[in-house]
Order: structure tokens, then sequence, then C-alpha cells
């Protein structure tokens, strides 16, 4: 089971990305090595390409959490919204509503503290260890 | 012509041919003129002799179209797929010769063409019918029928894999060999006077030949492959497959035959048969042309019949006949897409790896056949005539641009498979032409979307004055990967400016993303795809890739020599000049603000001037930069240039040289740089450095915010060129620099001076000279000298520290008014270029100088055309001068005494014997020297040194090792002259000095004013403890009165053997209050005389001998020498005095007066004296002292003679 998390900005720029999760079988080590890059290429196209659909989404409804929003082979977006237009997105390959509910609204009040610190600009890159640490464990408890 | 278009299955090839003595011109002139010619009607065809028998004839199906598909090129790469499908391959050839006498068909030369043209091409599409009959025939005769391979270039390993195939080369290059040698053939037709006509006849004639040889290649590859292919399981297989195939082909025939229901019929046919067989392949293909079929029914609205139309999911015709119908086209799309769907899965169905597997084109093509089919409804707006008008015909939608790149990104959606296919099928290594620029224009929409897109930046780089900054919108590492697609699809089409713009993009946007050895891949990149576009002939030049790398231009300060120093107006600026000595009173000057040199450099035309150049190299890579240059504007400027590199994210600062040629304003625009392997680009430098203007907060997200800064960007661009400069958000500006007229430059040709050292002796006068040499090309008409010396810093330290105002003064008067150095100005001065000038210099030895500078301003003020107001500008040179100083005199303990009572010789008693002796040879010595020109005897002179003068003693010794001569010299002023005693002083002796001075008097008013200050300093309230009044008056007047007197002396000294001299310094001696005394003329003093002068005698000053009992008259003369009168009161205590110094003051029995002792004066008038005669009569002998003082009755002063009044009474 492996994960891809990003949070994404107002202008279509990653704030935050992080892959977790171990991919089933693992082979030759440089082999591994360019076949994750090139996952994470994949990744990264897959949450950009939901984008549309989660703008689409999110004046329908008024809840955050938007679901399951948009399918790619066997890969599932899920996406939440937050009220200044940050987008959480995760890909997963397994349907979980609950935890990723749990896990994405963990996420948002991390964010949200991340928000709160005045050396921090909207839009502008996450480096906070501190959030790192905490999304991993939330994935952990949840994912 | 498109090969996506929808209904390419439906149209005959035909090659077009031109023969050897054609022009290219011509040709192409024909080959527009036969294309007219593409859609035939079945009903106009020529008829053909066999009617309605034939297998393909045009009389069945009046409503049908042939649709030619005129082409110029053969391509053989695909040559392995005509026997797949049938369109593929060229059904005929035209041939296009030159005019030739012998013409089989003659067509006039006047007249309807179009109207023969047709006709021949019917006659040509009759005998084309009859070989698509010839070759059904062949076809229904294979026992075999095989699916297309992809020929691989590894024959060995395409035998390896499928031995079917051992000899491919064979069959493919028969064609090959037979196209080289049917040309020959050709020749058989006789060409015609007009050329449309012999093209024509030449393909009606040639045609049936050309398409037997393509039948005869076709089976001779299929008896090559069954000779080869022992009779295996797969071989029965594809005999049982064959029938469904050969249905497949055949129903291809009757699609481009244009009998549109038997084709439809057939495709049925066959895809009900491989269906069954499991043939996927060739049901996919089958279906692909059963979708052509109907859509080209839909287009002619004719009904294929309804039992012919079996969809997909239903075998049986009756069910779904009516959905299917033209007369519901809505459905028909539907249906055709669904079938569309279908046929992608049984393609994907193929992927294994049996011999069967689809060539990638055929599913390339499937898929972008129906996207294009699907973009075409939607560009017509929805179904309709037009949509299928557009997907038969093909051609650009005429919707807007906006629309077209529609279309195209539909195409793109599949680009990444069709680029793969490209990559691993050499066959395809050149595509068609038609869908390159709607590629283009694709990507540029891709990247759009991205964040990417045209917009982010301009394409012209010819200017640059982008900095580098982090992109605003987008997800970099997507963006990096969108480039780089676009980067290899351009690559492989390819298309140079478009590789250059997506590398540029990459290393101007996303280079901060990127890794190093990207970078360095990139930048290397552009060279080399620069270099390969210029071969292919397209106006291509290497650029820098755009990121601005100039981050400071700045006017270096010239030389401390030959900096020029504004001066406002000739007229001001000379009297500045000389007020310059004075320093402001004021310690802080806020308005006068002294001008910040750096502030304004001017530069000189005709003169090197340097700019200080910071460049910075953002990117990971060393960036080599072959030529730099300052870029201006506004006046003539000759550039130098320079080359360097700047390291990888570092930056650098260079001095890059120029010169202005002539007087004005000079803007620099930044700088002229070639960045190795790029074209020489301008970088601009603004002061004002462009600021972005960024959304407020998240109003806009997602593609909103991209369009939102598209906007923004358009409007900013829009006030600009609108020029209006109320709207501008900033105004940026270039750096400006001021060139002023060519200067004179002077330089310091030599001096008198060894090293430029000078030894001195304290006090020492001397001159020195500096030889000054116009090196410049104007001459110089002004010079001014200033100069300044290591004591005025020091002193000036000292000034500010607090100090009585008088030793304040002192110091002064040491630092400013005793300088170093002096000039006597001369005026009219003219250096003309090339010529020298001498400067005399006065230098003065000071004490504790170590050292100067002489400050020269030179400049050229009356130049030709210029008005005086007009500003002008002076250089300076500096001399700096080093001194040492030796003290050779020095002044010490100065005394003022009094003359003391002279005696004469005959009377002579005194207590103090030894000192009276010493004083009456000084007094001679005196006499002696002073070449006293008073007329008067020596008693007048006794009587005027006793009140005028005072005598005053000082020091002189000789500290240095060679003797001096001195002179002193006190002038009086008035009419005395002055006195002058010179004295030679051996080295380590002392010579004493005493000079007879004028006693001073100074009036109230001038001693009570206070201390001056030489530098006219802003007065500073004292914080030292303060004196009491009369200490204060007293230290002003011992101030006042030093002056005074040191005004009167003048003391200088020679040295005879070195020829030097100088001034001895005098200000060291100090006044005190005792000398004070004897130095100043009271205000009131007092004048004693006694009478009768018969009985007394005077001895001398206050003394008096008198006889005894004899009435003498004693008069005390009161002068008042104030300003004002004062009234005074007399005191007179007479007291007689022992020799052994006990005083008797009960004298009321020795002695008698009339009168008051005590007794207020009348008022005395200024300057002038009264009287007070007090008789009195002495009874005894002995020494009689008269103690007297006047007060003044308001001030309470008490004002004393020097001496007391002394009496001798002697018997008579």
């Amino acid at each position: 089971m492996s994960y891809y998390f990003a949070i994404v900005g107002t202008k279509d720029n990653p704030i935050y990305e992080i892959e977790f999760g171990s991919s089933g079988t693992r082979s030759a080590g440089l082999d591994q090595n360019t076949k994750k890059d090139e996952h994470r290429h994949l990744n990264q196209f897959i949450i950009h390409s939901a984008l549309d659909i989660v703008e689409e989404l999110q004046w329908t409804t008024n809840t955050m959490y938007l679901k399951t929003v948009d399918k790619f082979n066997e890969w599932h977006v899920s996406a939440f919204i937050s009220a200044g237009n940050i987008k959480f997105l995760l890909l997963h390959e397994t349907k979980n509503e609950d935890s990723i509910r749990n896990f994405f609204n963990e996420c948002y009040e991390t964010y949200i503290k991340i928000l709160m610190n005045p050396f921090y600009e909207v839009n502008s890159p996450i480096n906070s260890i501190a959030f790192d640490t905490k999304v991993r464990s939330a994935s952990r408890k949840y994912l | 012509m498109d090969p996506l278009l929808f209904t390419a299955p439906a149209r005959i090839r035909i090659l077009l041919v031109p023969v050897h003595p054609i022009k290219a011109t011509t040709f192409h002139k024909h080959v527009q003129l036969v294309k007219n010619f593409n859609v035939v009607r079945l009903g106009d065809v020529t008829p053909d002799m066999r009617g309605v028998q034939s297998m393909f004839s045009s009389q069945l199906f009046h409503e049908g179209q042939l649709h030619f598909n005129f082409v110029t090129s053969y391509e053989p790469e695909h040559a392995y797929l005509e026997e797949f499908q049938m369109h593929r391959r060229i059904f005929g050839v035209i041939e296009d010769q030159p005019d030739d006498t012998k013409g089989l068909i003659m067509i006039p030369d006047v007249g309807k063409i179009d109207f023969y043209m047709g006709t021949m091409i019917s006659d040509f599409a009759n005998s084309i019918l009859n070989e698509f009959g010839n070759l059904a025939a062949d076809i229904e005769r294979r026992p075999i029928v095989h699916s297309p391979k992809i020929p691989s270039q590894n024959f060995s390993q395409s035998q390896s894999i499928n031995g079917r195939y051992s000899t491919p080369l064979q069959s493919f290059s028969a064609p090959d060999l037979k196209l080289l040698q049917t040309p020959p053939t050709f020749p058989l037709t006789p060409p015609v006077q007009a050329m449309t006509t012999s093209g024509v006849g030449a393909a009606a004639n040639i045609s049936p030949k050309d398409n037997s040889y393509h039948s005869r290649s076709f089976s001779s590859s299929t008896l090559v492959n069954i000779a080869n292919v022992p009779n295996t399981v797969a071989d029965i297989k594809l005999k049982r497959r064959a029938n469904g195939r050969i249905e497949k082909l055949i129903a291809d025939l009757f699609l481009m035959a244009g009998r549109l229901p038997d084709a439809v019929s057939h495709y049925s046919l066959a895809i009900e048969t491989t269906k069954a067989n499991g043939d996927y392949l060739w049901q996919g293909s089958a279906l692909e042309g059963l979708c052509v079929g109907l859509l080209l029914a839909a287009y002619l609205h004719t009904d294929v019949g309804p039992h012919y139309l079996q969809p997909p999911s239903s075998p049986s015709p009756n069910d779904s006949s009516a959905p299917s119908s033209p007369e519901s086209p809505q459905a028909l799309w539907i249906d055709i897409t669904e079938k569309y769907v279908n046929i992608l899965t049984l393609y994907a169905k193929t992927s294994g790896p049996s011999n069967n597997q689809v060539p990638p084109l055929i599913y390339t093509e499937a898929c972008l056949k129906v996207a294009k089919f699907l973009a075409c409804i939607w560009v017509t707006g929805g179904w309709g005539d037009n949509a299928l008008k557009l997907s038969v015909h093909g051609g650009t939608p005429e919707k807007g641009s906006n629309e077209r790149w529609g279309l195209s990104s539909v195409t793109l959606l599949i680009l990444p498979l069709l680029s793969k296919s490209r990559n691993s099928s050499p066959q395809i290594t050149k595509p068609s032409i038609g869908s390159e620029s709607g590629l283009l224009t694709c990507l540029k929409k891709i990247a759009e979307i991205y964040g990417v897109g045209d917009d982010v930046d301009q394409t012209d780089y010819s200017v640059i004055d982008e900095d580098a900054r982090p992109l605003e919108f987008g997800w970099p590492d997507i963006q990096i990967d969108v480039i780089k697609d676009a980067l290899t699809i351009s690559e492989a089409l390819p298309d140079y400016p478009s590789m250059v713009k997506y590398t540029t993009r990459l290393l101007r946007r996303l280079f901060m993303y990127m890794h190093r050895d990207e970078q360095i891949r990139l930048s290397t990149s552009i060279p080399r795809i620069v270099g390969a576009g210029k071969k292919l002939g397209l106006d291509m030049e290497f650029k820098y890739w755009g990121l601005n790398i100039v981050k400071g231009i700045q006017v270096c300060r010239p030389t401390s020599r030959r900096i020029p120093y504004p001066h406002t107006n000739k007229k001001l600026s000379l009297k500045n000049e000389e007020k310059k000595e004075g320093v402001s009173p004021f310690i802080y000057q806020s308005f006068n603000k002294k001008k910040v040199e750096t502030a304004q450099i001017h530069l000189i035309a005709n003169e090197t001037s340097y700019f200080l150049v910071t460049l910075a190299n953002p990117f990971a890579f060393d960036m080599e930069i072959q030529n730099i240059s300052v870029s201006t504007d506004g006046i003539a400027f000759t550039p130098n240039s320079i080359s360097t590199t700047i390291l990888a994210n570092t930056s650098i600062t260079l001095r890059i040289s120029g010169i202005p040629t002539e007087p004005g304003e000079l803007i620099v625009r930044g700088c002229k740089i070639k960045v190795h392997g790029c074209l020489e680009q301008e970088f601009l430098f603004m002061t004002v450095i462009k600021r972005y203007l960024m959304s407020i907060g998240s109003f806009y997200s997602g593609l909103a915010a991209l369009d939102s800064y598209h906007k923004k960007d358009t409007t900013i661009s829009n006030e600009q060129d609108e020029n209006s400069p109320i709207k501008k958000p900033f105004i940026s500006e270039f750096l400006k620099v001021s060139v002023i007229n060519e200067q004179p430059l002077i330089k310091i040709k030599s001096t008198s001076l060894m090293h430029g050292a000078m030894m001195l002796f304290e006090g020492e006068q001397t001159e020195m000279t500096i030889k000054l040499e116009n090196v410049g090309k104007t001459p110089v008409d002004f010079l001014s000298l200033s100069f300044n010396d290591s004591t005025i810093a020091n002193a000036q330290a000292l000034l500010n520290s607090d100090m009585p105002a008088e030793e304040a003064y002192e110091m002064e008067l040491y630092a400013h008014k005793q300088s170093v150095f002096s000039w006597n100005k001369k005026d009219n001065v003219k250096i003309l270029p090339g010529n020298e000038c001498i400067v005399n210099i006065n230098v003065f030895g000071k004490r504790g100088c170590v050292n100067g500078t002489i400050q020269i301003d030179y400049g050229y003020l009356n130049r030709p055309n210029i008005s005086d107001d007009e500003p002008f500008y002076t250089r300076q040179v500096f001399y700096p001068v080093l001194l040492t100083i030796h003290q050779n005199l020095e002044t010490i303990s100065m005394d003022i005494l009094n003359f003391k009572p002279l005696n004469g010789e005959e009377n002579y008693e005194s207590v103090n014997r030894d000192i009276e002796d010493q004083r009456n040879g000084m007094v001679e010595d005196l006499l002696k020297v002073m070449k006293w020109n008073n007329k008067g005897t020596k008693k007048d002179f006794m009587e005027k040194m006793e009140n005028d003068y005072c005598l005053l003693t000082f020091d002189i010794r000789n500290v240095w090792h060679v003797g001096f001569d001195v002179t002193i010299e006190t002038d009086e002023g008035e009419d005395i002259d002055p006195l002058t005693i010179t004295t030679t002083i051996q080295p380590a002796s002392t010579a004493r000095i005493i000079l007879p001075i004028k006693r001073i008097s100074l009036s109230e008013k001038e001693n009570t004013q206070p201390i001056p200050s030489l530098l006219e300093k802003q007065f500073v309230v004292s914080k030292g403890p303060k004196g009491t009044i009369e200490q204060e008056r007293l230290s002003l007047a011992l101030f006042w009165y030093r002056e005074k007197l040191l005004q009167k002396i003048k003391a200088t000294w020679e040295s005879s053997f070195t020829n030097q001299k100088g001034i001895v310094d005098i200000r060291s001696l100090r006044l005190n209050k005792s000398m004070l005394n004897v130095l100043k003329i009271n205000e009131v003093s007092f004048g004693i005389d006694m009478e009768d002068a018969s009985k007394v005698t005077k001895l001398s000053c206050n003394q008096f001998k008198c006889p005894v009992n004899e009435f003498v008259r004693m008069k005390f003369v009161i002068y008042n020498n104030q300003d004002k009168s004062c009234k005074l009161c007399i005191r007179i205590q007479p007291v007689q005095s022992y020799s052994d110094g006990i005083m008797e003051w009960d004298l009321s029995k020795r002695m008698v007066w009339n009168g008051l002792l005590q007794t207020p004066l009348p008022k005395i008038a200024p300057k002038s004296s009264i009287i007070y005669t007090l008789p009195i009569c002495f009874f005894s002998r002995g020494d009689f002292k008269f103690l007297y003082h006047c007060e003044d009755v308001h001030t309470r002063t008490m004002y004393f003679d020097t001496q007391p009044l002394i009496v001798e009474v002697i018997d008579s």
C-alpha cells in the first residue's frame, strides 16, 4: 500500500508533498529508484489533473472533504479543500473514506497551525519538520 | 492529405509523378489542377464495357462517389500495411510530362480544360474500377492472408521471432526494384501538347499496368511466404481465417469504389467471420471500414439498407437498423463512437506476443481518427451535415484559432503514445506536414495550461531586463515534465525553433528546480539545436535565454586627480574660494549641507570613464562571457569590452571602461553581453527595480489565477504602450550620468624639495616651488591653492575639549593663523596644453607640524561660447609634504618691571646696594643701547621713563648647536622710531633681552570685551567653574594687555651660515598680575610735586628732599585716564619711617599741615587732572613717607600710586 499526499496552493503550486507506505515488491536497488522516480512524476500528474475536478466539485458541496474525486487506473484521488482554497489531495489504492477523512482532518489542523505562524506566507512551501512528522504520524494512525 | 482523415480508407491513392524535363513549378501547378478532381460521382464514371457484370461496376450505385487521394510521394515504410488496409496502396500513377508533339489525346489549348480534365478523370476512374475487379479476383483466390508485420531492421531478430518472415527483405525490396524498372515503360504514353491531357492520358494508359504490378508484387510476397512456411498449426489457423480477411479486403475495395451498400455488407460479413475466428485485428479493421462506410452513406444521404447495418453489439441486422439509419444521425455518431471503443478494445486484445499484434500505427490512427471525428462534430457545433462534411473532406475547421487548438489538442491527448510509436518504429521518420503546426500549437496550449505557456515569457530576447524569480503559478515538477515532453516532441518533428523555445524556457523559468547537470546539458544543447536549424536553412540565431545577469551598474569614481568638482557659478565660486579659509561658525549645519561627493559623479568628454558592473550568475554552471561592454543612450559613447567568466551561482563586479565623446547626458541602459556561443544582446539595468504585482491573497485560484496573471500582464503592457505616465505603477529609470566638457589635466612635474620632505627651524620662513605641467588637451586658466597641515587636526581635537578661553584663543591662533604654507595669488594664470608653470609657495616652520598637503585646484573657466553663469568644474592635484621642525630658540621667563627711581651719582643711598647697582648698570646699558632720539635732557628722559615706560625683559635661549642672530624690534607707533636690538646668541647660551616698553592704557571697554574666537565658533556655554567677577576681569585684562604688548614686539632670527631666517616665537610669554600692574596705565594716576622749588630738591620720582621747618606745599596731581569723568575721594596718611623699618604713625609733633588728609575731590573730567595742594611744614628730620590713595565714591574702587611718596627732611 502506498500513498501520495500533496497540498496544493491556490496557484496550482505544490506546498507540500509526501509519499508514504512501502510499495509491495522491491527489486534491484537502482531499478527501484528509477521506477520510483517515474512513479513520483506520474503521481504528480494524476494529482494535477484531479485539480480540475476538485475545482468543479468544491462549489457544489459545503463539506470540506470531497471524498474520492478522481480515478486513474487503480489509483483513487481523494480531496479535501480548506477554507482558504488550499487543496489536500491523497492518492491511494483502496477506498477507505472514514480513515482518509480523519487523516485529512488531522492534516488540516496541522496546516492551520502552520498558517498561524507569522513567518509563514500563504501559498509558500512548507518546510517545517514538525509538520512533516505530524503528517507522517497521522498517516500511520489512519492509513 | 491528412492521414488521420476519418474517411481515408475510402480514398483511392493516386501517385502523381513528374517526368524528367518538367519544372517543379509547372508540376505543382498541375498537381493543384488535378487535385480539383478528387471526387468523382460514380454516375459520371465512364461506363465499363462489361457493364453491370463487372464486380465494381459504377452503374449499380449511382449515388456513390469515388474519392481520389492524389499524392506526390510514396512511403515505402508503410508498404507492409498495404495488404491489410487496401487504401494504403497506390492504385494509379499519373505522369506529368512536358509538351510533346506526339499525343494520344489532344486537348486544345483553349476551351474548358476542366471539362476535358473531368472526362479524363472519369475514364481513369473506370479503368481503376476495372483493375479493382482483377485485384479482388486475385485476393479471392488466395488461400492465406497474413496480418501485417512490422518489418524490423534487425533481420536476425525478426527471423528468430517469426520464421514466416524469413526473407522480408526480398518481399519489400521487390517493389522497390520494380518501381525503378517500371518507369521506362511509362514513355509509352504519348506525350501531348497540353500538359493536362498528357497527364491524364498517361494515367489512363498506365494505371492498369501499375495496378498489375502491385498485384504482382502482392502475390509474389505471398508466394514467398507460402514457400517458406511449413504447414503448421498456425498455418491451418491462418487458412481458416483467410475467409474473413478476404471479405474485409474486398469490402475495402468496395468502399473505395464507392459501392457503399456492398462495402457495408461485405464488412458485416467480414466482422462476423473474424469474430467467429477470434481474429481481433481484422475484426477491428473491418469495423473501422464499416464505420467509414456508414459515415459516407450518411454524408450522401443514401440508405445503405438497414439490413446491412450490423451494430457490433447485436449481429442481428433487423434489431438495430432503426437507430443507425441516416435519418437519425444523432445516433450514428454515438454508434460510431461506440464502435470505435469496441475497435480499440479489439486492438488492445492483440497486444499479446502473437503474430497478429496490431501495428502501433494502426492503433494510433484509430485513436486519433475517432478523436478527430468527435472534434469535428464539436467544432461544427454539433452533429449535422457540416460535421459530416468536415469529417469526410477534412480541412481546417473554420472557427477561431481557439477552436483550432481544441482540435489539435484532442490529437495531442494521444501524443505520448504517438511519440513512443515514433521512437519505436524507425519507419515513421517523416511525419506528415499537415499535422506539424497543429502539434506545435497544441504543445503551446498544453504548456499554457500548466502555467508555462508563451505568456510567461516574451519570446523576443533582444532586450533582457528580467530577473530570476520563482514562478508565480504552477507545479514546478510537472512544468518541467511538460516542457521536457514538449521538447521531446519538437525534437522528433524536428522543429528547431520550438526546441530552442522550450529549452530556453526551461532554463529561464525553472532552472532553480533543476539539477546542475541538467542545466548544463540544456545550455549546451542550444548551440547544437541552432546549428542544426541553420543547416536546414532556418533563420535562427542563438540568443541568450533570458535572465538578466546584470545586477547593478555604477559609475566608477575616477582617481582623485581626475575628479571634477562642480562650482555653480564663476563669480560666486571664486569668492567662495577666498572664503574657504574660514570655517563655518556652526557645529551642525542643517541647511548648508555639504554636497555628497559620491552622489554625483561627472564623466568627462574624451576621457576614459569606468563603470562598475555587477553580474550574477543564477545558474548552476559557469557562464562564459565573451564580451561585455556598457550599452548607452544619449550622447556618443565608445565602449570598450572585456571578457570574463562567472562561476556558478556567484556574482562578480567588473570594471568596464568607455569613452564618452561629447558633453551632455549619458544614459546607461545596461550592458551588451555576448554569452559564449550566443549573439550579443543588451541587458538592461534600471535604477528602480521593476516590481511585479502579486495577486492579492487567494482571490483567484487554479487556472483562474493563471488567467488573472495574463490579464494583469496585458493591462500593464497596454499602459506602457500608451505611454501614460500617471497610470504606471512604477517608473523605472536608467542610470543617468552627466558628461561635462573636456577638462585640463595637470601633473606636478617637479618640486624644489627632495623626496617631498623639508627640514625647518621653528618659525623659519622659506620658499618652495612646484612645477606644474598641463598634460591634458585644454588650457588651464584658473589656479587656486589651498593648504592643510597636520597641526590643524590636532589643535581641533584639543579645542573641542573644555579649555579656558585664552588658551583656546592661543590654540586657535596657532592652528589657523599660522599657516605652514601660503601662496601669493597670481592673476592671469594660463597654462596651455603641454606647457609648464612654476608656483612659489611660502613655507613656515610651525612648531609640531609633521606633514602638510598642498592642494591645487585648477580649471578652464573662460571657455569660448560659455556664459559666466554656467557651472564650471575644477580638478585637484595634491602634493603632500613631509616636514621636520626643529626648535632652535626658546623664549622664557618674561618679566615687566617699573623704572625704579634713578639716583644721580651724587646722592645715592640705598638699602640694598647690590641690587641697585645691578639695576643702575642695566639702565645705563639700556641707555647706551637705545639710540633714544629724545632731544630732551636726562632729566626729561628719566621723567618720561618714570611715567610712560616700563621694562620688558625676557630670556632667549639657543637650544640648537648653531648660533643665531636675533633681532628684536619694538614699535611704539606714533612718531617714535622703532627700536631694534640685534644680538647673537651662541649655542646653548641664553641672552636676556631688556626692552623699554611704553605702558599701555586700555579703556574699560577695550579690556572687558570677551576673548574672541578666531574660528567664529558657535558659542558654547563653558562648562568649567566660573571665577568671581574680579577674576574674570583680571583674566580679560591680562589677555588684552598681552595682546597689545605682543603687537609691539617683533623678534626675528637669522643664521648667517645657512642663510636661514625666521621668527622667534614670543607668544609663549605669559603675563601675570604683577606684570600687568606695571604695564598698564592706571585709570587714575598720581603725580607728586613739592614746592617751593627753591627749597625742595627732587631726587627722583616721588622722592624729595626738603629742609626742616620750612613751609612747603605738597601738590597731588590726580589724573583721570578714564574715558569718563570720575568723582574721587583722596586719603593721605603721612608716616615717619625709621631706618629699622619701624613706622611712626602719630606725627602731630613732627609736622603740621593745613587742610584735610581725607577729602572728596571735585569731579575730574575724562583725560584731565586736578591738583590737590596740601601745605606742610616738617618739624623733625628724617624720612617721611606719605601713603595715599583715591577712592571712587561710586564704585568704591581704590586707586594707588605705584610708589609711596618719600620726603627726606634735612636740616636747611
